[in-house]
């Protein structure tokens, strides 16, 4: 249930160039990913490899890395090189695919999203959603909403609170656990090993 | 050596035959299976309700003793009708004359027989037969003719002091009071099979919730395992321990919910029948229109069909007490009679006072009826005023019952409600926080026993959630049940 919800939590972003609002491009967003979902390709095939491809150029597009990593990397951002700082975005850029990835696979794909509303302040906006997942016995609902920011003329992800969990928070909370106990090193240690595990074949 | 033969031949037909036949009884026994399950049919919750209602050997009792009453009704209120009978009879007549007065038969002679008959039935002293004898038995044994009698009276009640109308109208709440009672046990039916429902529904959310939990953990029991067995393993034991008792409270928990589904399905079976099953919808709320316990608790003085039966009773007994008044007073009615006989051979008499066999008459006059054994009567006025005064006491006391009974389910009902926002709310958040664990993992920084952690907090609300959800829809029905009324929501 909750691997399919961190799929879900892109559901509704995507780049959607002339579209105005934020959640005007979420909508055009979710049929995009959602095709991609519900195409069930058969593991190992031509048909996959192409449809890992578009899901990752999508959440390429749509998640603004950079901004997650500074906020979540908080007051250790500043203390870590531009070189380092390159490196950590590329990681977890990496991670953050390859999660989306794996989700082709497992993902159990009976889902609905209801845009709540979306509140715009400049050139930052909140998109509120609701996700509900049809499960067997009694369907779950999940609050899905998006922190947004206008970069040129697109809406960029740089946080999604699920449940009222902030991802940018809870990576800020563990980065910080780890850089200080141990060091940031370790941290990105610890990452890069994940990404050799997690190696789709 | 040709027994041996017809033994083995004897052995080998009764094998082919066992075998031939466990064949058929093992077919006809998976078809008999597969027609069953083929055979059962989903229904809704209103649908299991009818299903339920029709089948209910309560029900049934209580519609049967509804027409005994109807009965009693019709009887009463058909006392106004006149009562009375009607007697026809047929017997054989003998030859019977009236005899020719000493020294007057020589006034008859040489008169018409119409003349002498006149005569003599105008100067009938002595009856005898057409030889002139007297009659003796023999004489009434020869049959000359058949007699005919026929006998109709009839009494109409005219005023009876409310005798009638006190029984009729005691009849009447009886029929009342036995709709209640019919609509009491329909509704105890529908209590039955809306926990069964819902029942159902909630250990079928339950269990798939608790499948899903199993389903994330055995992934991670194989990658633990993996991993132990690796140079510099990243987990250690306690956390392969941690997830296979985590594991095993999960199987603990789905052997709980599988045996309520069954006792639930088992329940639900007896009541609507064997091919029944519920619906595909969802284990969801049912909405509640808030209102105030004294709207219940007024609500169920008119409409539980309990205290209908209550105050239909009360009634009857009242009338009863009038119809035992009205027992000491006496009754005024119309009585009528007619008779007609006739016997072809018997010559009657013309004397008015005497009995005739050829007859036509009648009458009719208003007749007073008054009982005299009034120390009886009012013995028994008096029992019945008591039966009445008893009665509204025990109705007294049902209805303060009532109020408590509707005061506990509103509790219920306000204490679930509650629970289920708390639980939402609860589970919401546990599957917050077990996302972002599992956030943290999909990053290589988080730890699994934060995820046991949080799953278990996760699964556990959840399973809270839908017990809260079940009792809501079920405290529902109580509610509807206990006040009468329809609980805005309840299906």
């Amino acid at each position: 249930m909750n691997r399919l919800l961190i799929t879900l939590m892109l559901l509704g972003t995507s780049q959607a160039a002339g579209l105005s609002g934020p959640m005007m491009q979420l909508k055009e967003s979710n049929s995009r990913i959602d095709r991609i979902l519900k195409r069930h390709p058969v593991a190992g095939t031509p048909e996959e490899r192409s449809a890992k491809e578009e899901l990752k150029s999508v959440v390429n597009q749509l998640l603004d890395y950079q901004e997650l990593a500074h906020r979540a990397l908080a007051q250790h951002w500043d203390t870590i090189t531009p070189t380092q700082r390159g490196e950590f975005v590329a990681t977890l850029k990496q991670l953050i695919e390859k999660n989306y990835v794996r989700q082709l696979r497992n993902a159990t794909l009976d889902y609905q999203v209801i845009y709540k509303g979306e509140n715009v302040a400049d050139s930052v906006a909140t998109v509120d959603t609701v996700v509900k997942v049809k499960t067997k016995g009694k369907s779950t609902e999940s609050s899905i909403d998006y922190k947004l920011r206008k970069i040129d003329d697109r809406w960029m992800v740089f946080d999604i609170i699920t449940d009222e969990v902030s991802m940018v928070r809870n990576y800020r909370n563990q980065f910080n656990k780890i850089i200080t106990n141990e060091s940031y090193d370790a941290l990105l240690r610890k990452m890069r090993k994940k990404i050799e595990e997690s190696d789709p074949k | 050596m040709a027994e041996r033969v017809a033994s083995f031949l004897h052995r080998a037909t009764a094998w082919s035959t066992y075998r031939f036949v466990v064949k058929r009884f093992v077919g006809l026994t998976l078809w008999l299976a597969v027609t069953a399950r083929a055979e059962t049919v989903k229904h809704t919750l209103p649908e299991l309700i009818q299903l339920g209602r029709a089948r209910a050997r309560q029900v049934n009792l209580a519609q049967a003793e509804l027409h005994v009453r109807e009965a009693h009704r019709r009887t009463a209120l058909l006392q106004w009708l006149p009562s009375g009978e009607l007697t026809y009879g047929l017997s054989p007549a003998p030859r019977v004359r009236c005899a020719v007065p000493p020294g007057e038969q020589a006034t008859l002679d040489g008169l018409p027989e119409e003349q002498k008959q006149a005569f003599r039935q105008n100067n009938c002293i002595n009856t005898v037969d057409p030889g002139g004898n007297n009659i003796n038995l023999i004489g009434l044994g020869s049959i000359a003719s058949v007699g005919m009698r026929l006998n109709v009276s009839l009494t109409q009640p005219i005023y009876t002091f409310g005798k009638i109308e006190n029984a009729a109208a005691a009849a009447g709440h009886a029929v009342a009071a036995g709709q209640a009672q019919v609509e009491t046990a329909r509704q105890d039916v529908d209590i039955l099979v809306t926990r069964a429902f819902w029942g159902i529904k909630a250990a079928r959310a339950s269990l798939a919730a608790v499948e899903s939990g199993r389903d994330e953990l055995h992934p991670w029991i194989a990658k633990i395992e993996k991993d132990l067995d690796e140079p510099k393993p990243q987990f250690n034991l306690n956390d392969l321990e941690r997830l296979k008792v985590a594991l095993a409270q999960l199987d603990l928990v789905v052997s709980d919910l599988q045996r309520n589904e069954q006792t639930a399905i088992a329940g639900l079976r007896i009541l609507c029948g064997d091919e029944v099953e519920v619906d595909e919808s969802e284990l969801d709320l049912l909405e509640l229109v808030d209102r105030s316990l004294g709207y219940y608790e007024e609500a169920a003085l008119l409409h539980r069909p309990e205290a209908r039966t209550l105050d239909e009773g009360l009634k009857a007994y009242r009338s009863i007490a009038g119809w035992r008044r009205a027992d000491l007073l006496p009754d005024l009615a119309l009585v009528g009679s007619f008779a007609w006989g006739y016997a072809p051979t018997i010559e009657d008499s013309n004397n008015a006072y005497m009995t005739r066999a050829n007859l036509l008459g009648g009458g009719l006059y208003l007749a007073f009826r008054q009982p005299l054994d009034l120390g009886q009567r009012l013995a028994r006025l008096g029992h019945a005023r008591a039966d009445a005064e008893m009665f509204a006491a025990q109705r007294e006391l049902a209805l303060v019952g009532f109020r408590w009974e509707i005061d506990q389910v509103y509790n219920d009902l306000t204490e679930a409600r509650k629970r289920t926002e708390a639980t939402e709310r609860g589970q919401k958040l546990a599957r917050g926080w077990f996302t972002a664990v599992q956030q943290n993992i999909d990053l290589g920084i988080g730890e699994p026993r934060d995820l046991i952690e949080a799953g278990r907090a996760y699964f556990d609300l959840r399973l809270r959630y839908y017990q809260a959800i079940m009792d809501v829809n079920v405290n529902i029905g109580r509610l509807r049940r206990a006040s009468g009324v329809e609980v805005a929501g309840s299906p």
